[in-house]
């Protein structure tokens, strides 16, 4: 092989490693974005003073134990999702273990509406005992994506 | 005494045709449709279709909104989807029992596991917790 192929291949290929992994935290953020604009537009449309969403807020629904939980032993996200965001948790039936859902340890967490949709449907209503509004799930992601 | 010995031979057929089946499941062939795995492996391990017979998934997976006190529901497409790969890849089971862990092969299988490993596992269906590679079908003997 010609040396300046090879030259050139090596370029290219350290580019592509250099590179790559910028592109996907770019496309992860995006998505994010994306995901936290829908629930912007939602909430919105709900209530016109709605400002923004907090950090604070999402911090309190993920970590507090709601009474109206369909199960007595499973009474908050932090049940499954870990006290700790940033650490593996672990379902608290299955004893499947959970990536974790903090966005500064998993990067891909709230990328998707369709995702999030479908688990927002299935949890708020397991263990707040009814659907989230869309100012909880972006305060939610907004905690998260904090932590 | 007719009916007794008739009830011990259908308990016998119900007991031996089950563990004929068991004799092969100690290698069973792993999950290798993407959304099953996705879908139906979030909250537990995916489990291997062998495991039961058609009729019983369908019951499963025509419920889905009451999923073992859980709702696991999805949108009909994605059920039609796993409905499918399911049905084409069962096993055998009876009637009636929904669970893989109520099964007799199984309970027999596991009679001599202690309350300490399954409390361990949090729940009888953590496959992984003593099968390292449940997930890949392989459930050797130790
Ligand atoms: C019984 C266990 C359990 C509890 C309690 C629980 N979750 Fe989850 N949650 C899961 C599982 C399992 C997943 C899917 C696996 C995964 O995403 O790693 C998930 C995923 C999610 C996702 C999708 C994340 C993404 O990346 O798109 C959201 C959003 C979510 N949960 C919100 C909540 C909220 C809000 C609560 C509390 C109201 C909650 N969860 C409580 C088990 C639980
Ligand atoms: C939202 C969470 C969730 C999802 C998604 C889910 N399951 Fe389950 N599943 C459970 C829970 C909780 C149990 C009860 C576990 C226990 O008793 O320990 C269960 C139990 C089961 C069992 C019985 C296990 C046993 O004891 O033998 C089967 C079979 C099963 N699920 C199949 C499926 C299939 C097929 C899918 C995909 C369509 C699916 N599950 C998706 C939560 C879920
Ligand atoms: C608490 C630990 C534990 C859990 C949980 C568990 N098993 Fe087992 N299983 C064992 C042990 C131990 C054996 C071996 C028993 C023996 O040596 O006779 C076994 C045996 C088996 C066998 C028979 C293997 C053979 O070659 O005959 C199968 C199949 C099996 N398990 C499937 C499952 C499935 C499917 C699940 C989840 C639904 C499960 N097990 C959950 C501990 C467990």
């Amino acid at each position: 092989m010609p040396i300046r192929t090879l030259l050139t291949c090596t370029l290219c290929l350290s580019f592509a490693v250099v590179l790559a992994p910028a592109a996907w935290a770019d496309q992860n953020s995006a998505g994010r974005a994306a995901v936290l604009a829908a629930y912007a537009a939602q909430a919105r449309k709900a209530d016109a003073n709605f400002t923004g969403f907090s950090a604070a807020r999402g911090e309190l629904l993920y970590s507090s134990r709601h009474l109206k939980a369909r199960r007595a032993d499973i009474q908050a996200c932090a049940a499954c999702h870990g006290a700790d965001p940033t650490k593996p948790g672990e379902n608290a039936r299955t004893g499947r273990p959970i990536d974790p859902v903090a966005v500064s340890a998993n990067p891909k967490r709230f990328t998707a509406l369709e995702n999030t949709e479908k688990w927002f449907g299935r949890n708020c209503k397991e263990i707040i005992g009814r659907d989230c509004t869309a100012l909880e799930k972006g305060d939610y992601i907004t905690y998260l994506q904090s932590r | 005494m007719r009916l007794p010995r008739f009830t011990l031979a259908v308990m016998a057929a119900a007991l031996f045709s089950t563990p004929v089946l068991a004799e092969r499941l100690n290698t069973v062939p792993a999950i290798t449709n993407p959304v099953v795995k996705k879908e139906c492996g979030a909250c537990h391990m995916a489990y291997q279709p062998k495991f039961l017979g058609a009729s019983t998934w369908d019951k499963i997976l025509g419920d889905l909104s009451h999923h073992f006190g859980e709702d696991a529901s999805l949108p009909p497409q994605t059920v039609d989807t796993i409905k499918a790969y399911y049905d084409a890849n069962a096993g055998d089971s009876l009637p009636g029992l929904l669970r893989i862990t109520q099964q007799s092969w199984w309970l027999m299988r596991h009679g001599g596991v202690g309350h300490t490993r399954f409390a361990a596992a949090k729940s009888k269906a953590n496959c992984l917790a003593c099968h390292k590679n449940a997930d890949k079908g392989e459930y050797p003997l130790d």
